[in-house]
C-alpha cells in the first residue's frame, strides 16, 4: 500500500559555517507517512526535522532524493495537481504570535485558504469558518475579532482550524506546543487527538519533546545530525530503544517523581 | 582569515577607482557646461586681446575641442600623472592645492576630534536615564546643534565674537603670526563645524546607547555586582559603538560639505573656499581635482568604517554568518 | 539557618500585582524549586532577589532577608557587594545573558575585578581554571560567545556564577532554551557545583518534572501567588490545590498515551 507521504533517500546541505564549510541537514532520509498514523519526528535542533517536514511539503528544495505524495513525485506537481496537494496536507507552525497576520481579523485568515482555492462563495465560506471555529472549541462570534485578542493556546486552536478548513488528509505540526504553557499544551493535545479521530486525519508531529511524542504518537522516528536514527512503534521506543542515541535521548528525560539528581558524583 | 581582509580592501579599492572615474566624467561634463567662458574671462580682464589672441588661447587651452575629446585628453594627462596647471594661480594644480588641503585637514580633524570627545561622554550621560533633566537637557542642545544652519552660525558667532568682543578674528588663518594666532583663527570656524557635527553624533550615540542598554545580558552583568558606570562603559558603550561608528564615519561626507560652507563664511583658505574660487573662476583643472578630492575622502572614511567596523566586532571579523 | 527569608513580597507593575504576598524560606545549601507557567510571577521574584526588577515595577511591601540583610532597603553599594558574590544568578538565554564583544574568558574574570580587586592576570588565570571546572577547556577563554554551542554558553554563565562561591545561587529557568540532552548535563553539573560549594539554590522553572529532580522544597506560583509549597516528595505526592494537580497531570500526561475525551 502506497505511503500517504514519503521521503526516499533525501539529502540537502546549506552552505553554512561548519568548518567543512557545508551543513549537511538530511543526509540520505528514507521515511513513510501511512495513512491514518500519527509519526512523531523526535530529534534537538538540528536534527533536520524541520527540514524534512519542509521537504515533505515541496516548501524547501533539495539535492537529491524524492518526496511523494502517494505515487507523485512532489517535485513535479503543477497547477491543479500541487493545488489538491495542499489542500490534502496542511501545516501548523510553532509560534502562534507568527503565524496569523495581526492585521486580519480571524475570520479572514481563516477564509483565506478558502479564497485562494476558489472554494464557495461569501456565505459558503462564513459558514465553514464558524464551523471550523467551533470544531477547535472557538466560537462562531470569535471570527470578527484580531488576533492579539487571543492567548497562545487559543491562537494555536485558531491555526489548527485554520490548517482544517480545507479538509485535508493529513497535517504536518511543526513544535506546535513547544511556545505554550504546559497546562495549555494537555489541552491542545487533547483536541488534536479528538480531531484526529473525526475526521481521520494523519498526523506528521514534529517535537522536540519526548513526552509529548509518547502522548500522542503510534510511531516515532529520531532524528540525528540529518538521519533517521531509530524508527518505530512508540511503546517499543521507549521500552526497548536499540540504537545508543535513541537509548541517551530517553536517559535525558526528567523523570516526575524519581526524586533528586545524584549529580555526576565525585 | 587574513587574506580575506585584503581580498575585501582590494575589491573596495577597485571600485573606488571606478566611481572616482565616473564622477570625474561627472564633473568634467557639470563644469564644461557652466555658464562663462574662460576665454570671456581673460578678454574682460585684458582688452588688448585680439581675435588672433584668442583663437591662440583657445588652441593652447584645448576649448576649440567638443567636450568629450576635452575630457578623454584630461584623463589621459592625468593617468600619467600630469593633472595639469590651475589658470587662477598658474601653477600646477598638485602645487596649488598642498597648502589648501592642509588647512582644510586641520579644520575637518580638529572639529571631527572634539566632537566625538564631547558627544560620546554626553551621549552616554543622556542615556544613562532617559527622560531625565540631564537628558532633556543634552537632547535639547543635540537638536539645537542640528538644526542651526553652519552657515547662520558661523554668522552669528562671527557677530558676537568678532565683532561685538573682539576675541576672535573673523578670517584666515593666522599663520604668519605663530602658534597663538593660527589656534585663534581657528576657534571660530572649529566651534562653527564641531556644534553641528556634535549634535548628530550626540543623538546617534545617545540612542544607540538606550538601544544596548535595554538588552538581556546588560542586567545579567548587573547581577555580578558591576556599578552603573561599569555597566555603561565597559559593556554598554563597546555594544553601542558599532552603529556609531559606521555613522561617524558616513558623516564624515557631511563634514566636508560643511566645512566648504564654514571656510567661505570664515574667509578660510582651505579646500571648500579653494574649490568654490575655482569653480567661480571656471579654473576646470583646479575645480575638477579638488571635486575629486572630495570625492576620495569621502569613500576613504566609508572604507574606514567598514574596517572599523569588522575590527570592532568580532563576529564579523571572526566570520560569523548567523 | 535560614538564609533567604522572603516576606509577604508584593510587586506591582502600573495596576497589575505581578507578585502577591509571596514568602518563603531557604536554608543554606538547599534547593528550592519555583514552578509556574508563563505569567506566574516566578521570574519577576528571581528579579526582585537582587533588586534588579525593571523600572516600571513597584515593591509595594514586603521584605526580602538575605543573611539579614535587607535587600530592599540596603544602599546600592551595600547590593553591588553582594551580587555577584554571595549571591549570583543565572538566566535563561544563555545568547543573551553573555557581552557578545568580550572573550568568555574575560566574562568569566569579571567577578574577580569587581570584587576583591585582583589583577587582570590573576583573574584571567582565575577564569581558566573555572572554565575547565564547567566542562568548558581552558584554551578556548578567547573565543567569543558566538563561537559556542548554546550548552557551552550556559555553562560560561556558570563559571561566572560560581567565580565567588556565591551562598545563593539564583538559576532563571537555565535550561529551558536548550536541548535534552545538554540539559541534562547542565542539571548535573549545578547539582555538583552545589554539592561542592555548599550553596544553596532557586530553581526556577516551568518544567515540573525538571524542578523534582533539582529540588528539596518546591513552591507552586500561579498569577503571582503561591498556591501550594512544601517539600517536593509532599506537594508532588499528594497535591492541595487543584493548579498543582492540573501541573502533574499535565506532567504525567506526556508519558502516556492520550485518548480522545469523546
Amino acid at each position: 500500500m502506497t505511503a500517504l507521504l514519503a521521503a526516499e533517500h533525501l539529502t540537502k546541505r546549506y552552505r553554512g559555517h561548519a568548518p567543512s564549510g557545508t551543513v549537511t541537514a538530511l543526509d540520505d532520509v528514507s521515511l513513510s507517512l501511512e495513512a491514518g498514523e500519527t509519526l512523531a519526528l523526535v530529534g534537538e535542533s538540528g536534527s533536520g526535522k524541520s527540514t524534512l517536514a519542509r521537504a515533505l511539503l515541496g516548501l524547501t528544495p533539495v539535492d537529491s532524493g524524492r518526496a511523494r505524495f502517494g505515487d507523485a513525485d512532489i517535485a513535479t506537481l503543477r497547477g491543479d495537481s500541487l493545488m489538491a496537494f495542499r489542500r490534502a496536507v496542511q501545516i501548523v507552525f510553532q509560534d502562534p504570535f507568527a503565524s496569523l497576520n495581526p492585521r486580519l481579523s480571524v475570520g479572514r485568515s481563516l477564509a483565506e485558504p478558502l479564497v485562494i482555492h476558489g472554494i464557495g462563495d461569501r456565505g459558503e465560506r462564513r459558514r465553514r469558518v464558524s464551523e471550523a471555529l467551533e470544531s477547535v472549541g472557538l466560537s462562531a462570534a470569535d471570527a470578527a475579532r484580531a488576533p492579539h485578542a487571543f492567548s497562545g493556546g487559543q491562537r494555536q486552536r485558531i491555526a489548527i482550524a485554520r490548517a482544517l478548513i480545507l479538509g485535508p488528509e493529513a497535517i504536518v505540526l511543526d513544535e506546535p506546543l513547544s511556545a505554550l504553557d504546559v497546562t495549555i499544551q494537555r489541552q491542545i493535545l487533547t483536541l488534536l487527538a479528538q480531531l484526529k479521530q473525526q475526521r481521520r486525519l494523519t498526523y506528521l508531529f514534529i517535537t522536540h519533546d519526548l513526552g509529548v511524542a509518547r502522548a500522542i504518537a503510534d510511531r516515532i522516528a529520531v532524528m540525528h545530525h540529518g538521519r533517521v536514527v531509530e524508527a518505530g512503534p512508540t511503546e517499543r521506543i521507549f521500552t526497548a530503544p536499540e540504537q545508543h542515541y535513541t537509548r541517551e535521548l530517553i536517559a535525558a528525560v526528567p523523570v516526575l517523581g524519581a526524586g533528586r539528581r545524584a549529580g555526576v558524583g565525585r | 582569515m587574513r587574506h580575506t581582509v585584503l581580498r575585501f580592501i582590494a575589491s573596495r579599492l577597485l571600485q573606488t577607482a571606478l566611481v572616482l572615474l565616473a564622477m570625474s566624467f561627472v564633473v568634467y561634463l557639470l563644469i564644461g557646461l557652466m555658464p562663462g567662458d574662460p576665454i570671456d574671462l581673460m578678454i574682460s580682464g585684458n582688452p588688448r586681446l585680439t581675435p588672433d589672441d584668442v583663437a591662440r588661447l583657445r588652441a593652447v587651452y584645448g576649448l576649440d575641442q567638443p567636450l568629450w575629446s576635452r575630457y578623454l585628453a584630461w584623463l589621459g594627462s592625468a593617468l600619467s600623472g600630469d593633472l595639469g596647471a590651475s589658470r587662477l594661480f598658474a601653477r600646477p594644480v598638485l602645487e596649488v592645492m598642498g597648502p589648501f588641503l592642509v588647512n582644510t585637514c586641520v579644520l575637518m580633524g580638529v572639529s571631527f576630534v572634539l566632537s566625538i570627545v564631547i558627544a560620546i561622554p554626553l551621549g552616554v550621560w543622556a542615556a544613562r536615564k532617559p527622560g531625565s533633566l540631564a537628558d532633556r537637557g543634552i537632547n535639547a542642545f543635540a537638536f539645537a546643534g542640528i538644526s542651526m544652519p553652519v552657515f547662520w552660525l558661523g554668522l552669528m558667532l562671527i557677530i558676537v565674537f568678532s565683532v561685538l568682543l573682539s576675541w576672535f578674528p573673523a578670517s584666515g588663518t593666522g599663520r604668519g603670526g605663530g602658534w597663538f594666532d593660527a589656534v585663534r583663527s581657528l576657534m571660530l570656524p572649529v566651534i562653527t563645524l564641531t556644534i553641528h557635527e556634535t549634535g548628530v553624533l550626540l543623538r546617534y550615540t545617545r540612542s544607540a546607547m538606550i538601544e544596548t542598554m535595554r538588552q538581556d545580558f546588560i542586567r545579567a552583568i548587573r547581577a555580578k555586582g558591576a556599578s552603573e558606570s561599569w555597566v555603561m562603559w565597559r559593556h554598554a558603550l563597546p555594544n553601542a559603538m558599532l552603529p556609531v561608528v559606521t555613522v561617524i564615519a558616513l558623516s564624515f561626507g557631511g563634514l566636508f560639505s560643511g566645512a566648504l560652507v564654514t571656510e567661505t563664511i570664515f574667509a578660510y583658505p582651505g579646500m571648500g573656499r579653494m574649490i568654490y574660487d575655482s569653480v567661480m573662476g571656471n579654473d576646470f583643472n583646479l575645480a575638477l581635482i579638488g571635486l575629486l578630492l572630495a570625492t576620495v575622502l569621502t569613500l576613504a572614511a566609508n572604507l574606514a568604517a567598514d574596517l572599523l567596523y569588522a575590527w570592532l566586532d568580532p563576529r564579523i571579523r571572526l566570520g560569523d554568518d548567523r | 539557618m535560614t538564609l533567604l527569608a522572603v516576606e509577604n513580597l508584593t510587586v506591582r507593575f502600573g495596576t497589575t500585582r505581578a507578585v502577591e504576598r509571596v514568602s518563603f524560606a531557604l536554608d543554606r545549601g538547599r534547593t528550592l524549586g519555583l514552578v509556574g507557567e508563563s505569567g506566574s510571577g516566578k521570574s519577576t521574584v528571581a528579579a526582585a532577589l537582587l533588586r534588579l526588577l525593571p523600572p516600571a515595577a513597584r515593591v509595594d511591601s514586603g521584605r526580602i532577608l538575605f543573611d539579614g540583610v535587607d535587600i530592599a532597603a540596603a544602599p546600592e553599594r551595600e547590593l553591588e557587594s553582594l551580587r555577584g558574590r554571595r549571591i549570583a544568578m543565572i538566566f535563561q538565554e544563555p545568547t543573551a545573558a553573555l557581552d557578545p564583544v568580550m572573550t568568555i574568558g574575560e566574562q568569566v574574570a569579571e567577578p574577580f575585578l569587581l570584587h576583591g580587586g585582583h589583577s587582570r592576570a590573576n583573574a584571567l588565570a582565575e577564569a581558566h581554571g573555572l572554565l575547565e571546572r564547567v566542562g568548558i577547556p581552558a584554551h578556548r577563554a578567547d573565543s567569543y560567545p558566538f563561537q559556542l554551542s548554546g550548552g557551552q554558553r550556559q555553562r560560561t554563565m556558570i563559571a561566572a556564577a560560581i567565580a565567588l562561591q556565591p551562598d545563593l545561587l539564583i538559576a532563571d529557568e537555565p535550561t529551558t532554551a536548550l536541548d535534552v540532552t545538554v540539559q541534562k548535563g547542565i542539571l548535573d553539573l549545578l547539582l555538583d557545583l552545589q554539592q561542592e560549594i555548599g550553596m544553596a539554590m532557586v530553581f526556577i522553572s516551568h518544567d515540573l518534572a525538571v524542578v523534582s529532580t533539582m529540588a528539596d522544597d518546591v513552591a507552586v506560583m500561579r498569577r503571582g501567588v503561591i498556591v501550594e509549597s512544601g517539600a517536593v516528595g509532599d506537594v508532588l505526592g499528594r497535591p492541595n490545590h487543584p493548579y498543582t494537580q492540573a501541573l502533574l497531570d499535565a506532567a504525567r500526561t506526556r508519558v502516556g498515551p492520550i485518548e480522545s475525551a469523546s
